[in-house]
């Protein structure tokens, strides 16, 4: 009697763990490809193309909508399934889904850092010869900034400059002009100190536009504006006179009240904006065409506001904003149908496709001509764009090295020399 | 010959369960003992280089590391002393009955059903250099400038700290309400009777019957600790300056921002040995109390 119980319970436990196998096996089975379709099934079949991107804020959503709506009304077999990652999220699952072959079709990637690691990790489809074919001629320095080893990897959708909003209501009231110099915007700040207001709104607590008021220093620091690129490259040390330079003038900035306080525990476009927003601020950096409808929702009737790039080291220079690409995206190696995800990228930035963007203030890739009216503000970033100085990084360990270290300037726990030497010391990594 | 065809049954059931542990715990930790001794970008299976102890070598030389030691080391000693004195409080006062205890307990117990993350963004704003906390302190004229609770690299980390003790107090209280209420009644009138003070029954009697309870709490905070992420990636991220990281967030920041799984295995591994540490501790400790 007990006998026959356990043996009832053996042979259930061996069909339970057979089944369990079997599920297994299946799962992991890969499914034959289909053979011998005709041209006509697979006309009629579904391709689904899977869209990845982290920007949902602004107005990216409307312009990805509106190539979406375009292409599929061409293309009624085609389903563009698009899907908002979190940026804190996104890497980690953009990683974790090429190295399982599982990628979407065409996925965003960003411009600095990770841009040279994953497009040298052998994933994505060189885009060289496919960018000659049907997509407009993209901005020469553009095209640089897309290439790695000689080939170009992503199509650049939109560009941003980064520059500093102003309170103009404000301005005029304390009878203040755009500073001509950094002496100038020093003298501010000390006089809007005394009317109990903050001069520029900084929150670097997520790293990134720290890092941007070192690089647009340097566009003063280094004339020749290549040491940035040389550097990275690893052709030049970062132990240069320019990065020094450049990075004593945030020093300064810091010590001066240029910059408000805080800095590190605020968010770039939470803590940081509501201070200019609420008016506790006559500044705001960093802001590109990705922030100024929110800027400008905010801000209501409230005041009237606009946009200059830091200022230069002494009056009559040249002002110079930095900026590049925003948006960008790309196609994976190893994904089906890469023709019908490059046609659908013509349509994100074909004529239609830029007239879209231009019309929610973005800045397209290449030359726009359509009939659009432009806001003052947008007519500001467009003439910004065509004097914006880099503002990229692509080793991700001096990029992070340069993100950590300004921490430290604007909490002055770091001293310009000891920044340097922290990106020496990246760099040999 | 029972006993043999016994054994090989409790095997049979055992083997889901063994099945599970191989495929899930033992080849992920062997894997990453395999990674630490080789360099991989983490995309291409085809691409893992042998790199045999370089990555050893390197975390000797590596500051940012020994900042993360130190921190981690913070945070387990700072949360697992703090959550279990004023868990044991806690537990104590609503052990006592007396009116609103009830409530008491329900509002410290309400931030663990919270997920890490909303504790952390809540924090964040509520701590920003122009939150809430700054605005009432500087109403109440205590201050002129706000205090850079998650921006100065000298307290960014105890602020972490805080807001890990303020969502897990309660379940740490919950674990000694439970615990007093097996304390034997007997005990506590005897030594009452025999005159001793509320505060020497609470001293000699009660904790002393408290200690297994005692043990797995502070195990419990010990292995949370060592193992800490979330809140600290969300309120500070490791910064400023990388002036909090701990273990996780800079193992993170190595695997998944620098592409360097290799060098993260090895910070993998650093964790499950002080897990481990902390493991052995408790078994030792439950032995004792056996």
């Amino acid at each position: 009697m007990r006998h026959s119980v356990l043996k009832r319970c053996i042979v259930l436990m061996v069909l339970v763990l057979f089944a369990g196998f079997s599920v297994f096996a299946g799962g992991s089975k890969e499914e034959p490809k289909e053979q011998g379709k005709t041209e006509e099934m697979a006309k009629e079949e579904k391709i689904v193309i899977e869209f990845w991107s982290w920007n949902n804020e602004g107005s990216y959503p409307i312009v990805h909508e509106d190539a979406e709506k375009r292409f599929e009304a061409d293309h009624p077999n085609v389903d563009i399934k698009r899907e908002y990652i979190s940026y804190t999220e996104y890497l980690v699952k953009l990683k974790a889904v090429l190295s399982g072959e599982e990628a979407p079709n065409v996925f965003q990637i960003p411009w600095a850092g990770e841009y040279t690691e994953l497009a040298r990790s052998g994933k994505l489809l060189p885009l060289t010869d496919h960018l000659k074919n049907g997509f407009p001629e993209f901005f020469p320095n553009i095209m640089n900034a897309i290439s790695v080893d000689g080939d170009a990897w992503a199509v650049p959708l939109d560009l941003n400059t980064l520059q500093i909003a102003y309170n103009k209501t404000l301005f005029e009231e304390m009878g203040f002009g755009i500073p001509k110099s950094n002496t100038e915007l020093i003298r501010m700040a000390q006089k809007l100190a005394d009317e109990g207001k903050f001069a520029v709104a900084l929150g670097t607590k997520d790293l990134w536009a720290g890092a941007d008021v070192f690089f647009a220093q340097i566009a003063y620091t280094d004339p020749s504006h290549t040491k940035m690129a040389k550097a990275d490259a690893g052709e030049i040390s970062w132990n240069s006179p320019e990065f020094l330079k450049a990075v004593q003038i945030v020093d300064e900035y810091t010590k001066k009240g240029v910059i408000a306080p805080g800095a590190n525990s605020m968010d770039a476009f939470v803590g940081a904006k509501n201070l200019f927003v609420q008016q506790q601020a006559a500044m705001f950096y960093p802001v590109g065409n990705f922030v100024t409808g929110g800027i400008t929702a905010d801000v209501g009737d409230s005041f009237e506001w606009s946009l200059f790039p830091w200022p230069p080291l002494k009056a009559g220079d040249e002002m110079l904003p930095t900026g590049g690409v925003a948006e960008m995206f790309v196609v994976a190696k190893d994904s089906d149908n890469q023709d019908v995800a490059l046609d659908f990228l013509r349509y994100l930035t074909n004529d239609a496709g830029k007239e879209i963007l231009v019309k929610n203030d973005f800045i397209p890739s290449s030359d726009f001509s359509g009939d659009v009216e432009m806001t003052d503000l947008y007519s500001n970033m467009l003439n910004a764009q065509s004097k914006s100085q880099s503002r990229v990084v692509y080793n991700t360990i001096v990029y992070t090295a340069v993100m950590n270290g300004m921490q430290g300037i604007y909490g002055q726990t770091l001293t310009p020399r000891e920044f340097i030497d922290s990106l020496v010391e990246a760099a040999a990594k | 010959m029972v006993l043999r065809r016994t054994a090989r049954i409790g095997f049979l059931f055992s083997l889901p369960a063994i099945v599970f542990f191989i495929l899930f715990l033992l080849i992920p930790v062997l894997s990453t003992f395999f990674l630490s001794f080789t360099e991989w970008k983490g995309f291409d299976l085809a691409n893992i280089k042998f790199a045999g102890v370089s990555n050893f070598a390197e975390l000797i030389e590596d500051k940012i590391f020994f900042i993360s030691l130190k921190n981690t080391l913070l945070f387990v000693a700072f949360t697992t002393v703090a959550l279990n004195i004023l868990g044991y409080i806690g537990a104590a006062i609503i052990d006592s009955g007396r009116r609103g205890t009830g409530f008491f307990k329900n509002a410290l117990f309400l931030p663990v059903l919270l997920a890490p993350i909303i504790i952390g963004i809540m924090w964040s704003r509520m701590l920003d250099a122009f939150g809430i906390v700054n605005q009432l302190l500087k109403a109440m004229e205590i201050i002129k400038m706000p205090i850079l609770f998650l921006g100065d690299q000298r307290i960014a980390l105890y602020t972490v700290i805080g807001a890990t003790i303020w969502q897990y107090l309660g379940y740490d209280m919950l674990l000694y309400y439970a615990g007093l209420q097996g304390v034997p009644y007997e005990l506590v009138e005897a030594a009452t009777i025999d005159g001793a003070s509320k505060w020497t029954i609470q001293l000699k009697v009660i904790i002393p019957s408290l200690s297994p309870v005692i043990a797995i709490t502070m195990l419990l905070n010990m292995i949370g600790g060592f193992k800490v992420f979330d809140i600290v990636y969300v309120m500070t991220a490791g910064g400023p300056n990388n002036s909090s990281h701990v273990f996780a967030t800079y193992l993170f920041q190595q695997a998944f921002r620098f592409n360097r799984m290799g060098y993260a295995s090895v910070i993998a591994i650093v964790i499950i040995v002080f897990s481990f540490l902390a493991a052995i501790i408790r078994l030792k400790l439950v032995r004792q109390e056996e």
